[in-house]
């Protein structure tokens, strides 16, 4: 499974990854594999229009300093793809 | 050796480079599934039906939100002095336990459901759907939910609210915006509390407080109030006021992490 995360999501990327080893122990999923791809948070201008990176805390634009920006990318939490790779025997699930 | 970045990929391994470079590993025989699925895609549809709900009833929801102590109920309690004749008001109660904040809500006249979440540090959209059930919208026109305490969890969740204010009491310090990022950034308004005491506080500075809230690119109001002083409400209750007579007017009122919520931007 890939999932974007970015820095204003409210999520902590590396208390995901270990929270999911735990989850999917004794599932069906329980080989599976978390991706996080990390997205950094990028800011476009409404002043001089130039899309700059920015910190969580410091979102003002990259280039001029104006506090006007419209936030293009950094708050995501998203399942982008999930690979499924075909079981060697068939599973079974279980109840519970 | 895989020929994308040299590490020892086994052979039924391959990496994959998506359309923005990014390299991942995947098995050979593998199918990929493209998706754009917020992961809170459960909560932020109950929160949609929540709001239709709201809508449909002509009821404003206000989602209140700050750390411990702040004065959130304080604040209630002074805003249903100031306001309780004119507009009906209920109230939605999350704390991890006790029914405390409730009772002194119910002791004003007004109805108050209290959420227990137990451990939980953050109300979710269902468990406001829940406590919906044991209120009469009908009878409502402003709906306040009072968030459990804490600046970091409830401004993930969407609960179905037309607007968040977010107190930040000034007997804490006025860079709270930039250690809790998401948090103010999703404010539609910041309400100072505890204003009365900025005469005797020399280490709190409303001008920090607002830089701080500008650097997260929001251009909410920042106003201070005193729960103590019924006359510092005004732009707080005229605030209400305005939002009332829009959602009244059929606008779609939507806070601010909704308008941009979590999982769609990339998909833009």
């Amino acid at each position: 499974m890939v999932l974007a995360v970015g820095p204003l999501s409210g999520v902590e990327p590396s208390l995901l990854s270990r929270a999911f080893r735990l989850a999917r122990a004794s599932t069906i999923a329980e080989n599976a594999e978390l991706e996080i791809e990390h997205t950094p948070a990028v800011v476009w201008c409404d002043t001089c229009g130039v899309e700059t990176e920015a910190a969580a805390n410091a979102l003002s634009c990259g280039r001029c300093g104006a506090w006007k920006v419209t936030l293009k990318a950094g708050n995501e939490l998203m399942l982008k793809r999930v690979d499924l790779v075909p079981a060697e025997e068939p599973i079974v699930a279980t109840a519970g | 050796m895989c020929e994308h970045c040299g590490c020892a990929a086994t052979p039924n391994v391959v990496h994959v480079s998506d359309a923005k470079g990014t390299v991942s590993a995947k098995a050979a025989d593998a199918v990929s599934v493209e998706l754009v699925t917020g992961i809170l895609h459960e909560n932020d549809h109950a929160a949609a039906h929540n709001r239709e709900h709201f809508e449909r009833h002509g009821v404003l929801a206000i989602n209140v939100m700050s750390s411990p102590g702040s004065g959130k109920t304080s604040l209630l309690e002074a805003t249903i002095d100031a306001i309780g004749d004119k507009h009906r008001i209920a109230v939605i109660e999350g704390d991890l336990e006790t029914e405390n904040d409730a009772k002194r809500i119910r002791a004003k006249g007004v109805p108050a459901v209290q959420i227990t979440t137990g451990s939980a540090c953050h109300l979710d959209a269902h468990m406001v759907h829940d406590a919906l059930h044991a209120l009469d919208l009908d009878a409502v026109d402003i709906l306040f939910i009072e968030n459990v305490g804490n600046l970091v969890c409830p401004a993930s969740f969407d609960l179905g609210q037309h607007a968040n204010v977010t107190l930040l009491a000034v007997t804490e310090g006025d860079d709270k915006p930039a250690k809790y990022p998401v948090m103010f950034r999703a404010s539609d308004l910041v309400l100072l509390s505890k204003a009365d005491l900025l005469d005797v506080l020399d280490d709190f500075s409303p001008d920090r407080a607002a830089d701080c809230v500008r650097a997260l690119a929001n251009p909410a109001e920042i106003v201070p109030v005193s729960a103590r002083r019924a006359e510092t409400l005004h732009p707080w209750t005229a605030w209400l006021d305005e939002r009332l007579a829009a959602c009244r007017n059929g606008e779609a009122l939507r806070p601010r992490n909704v308008q941009s919520p979590a999982g769609l931007v990339a998909a833009e």
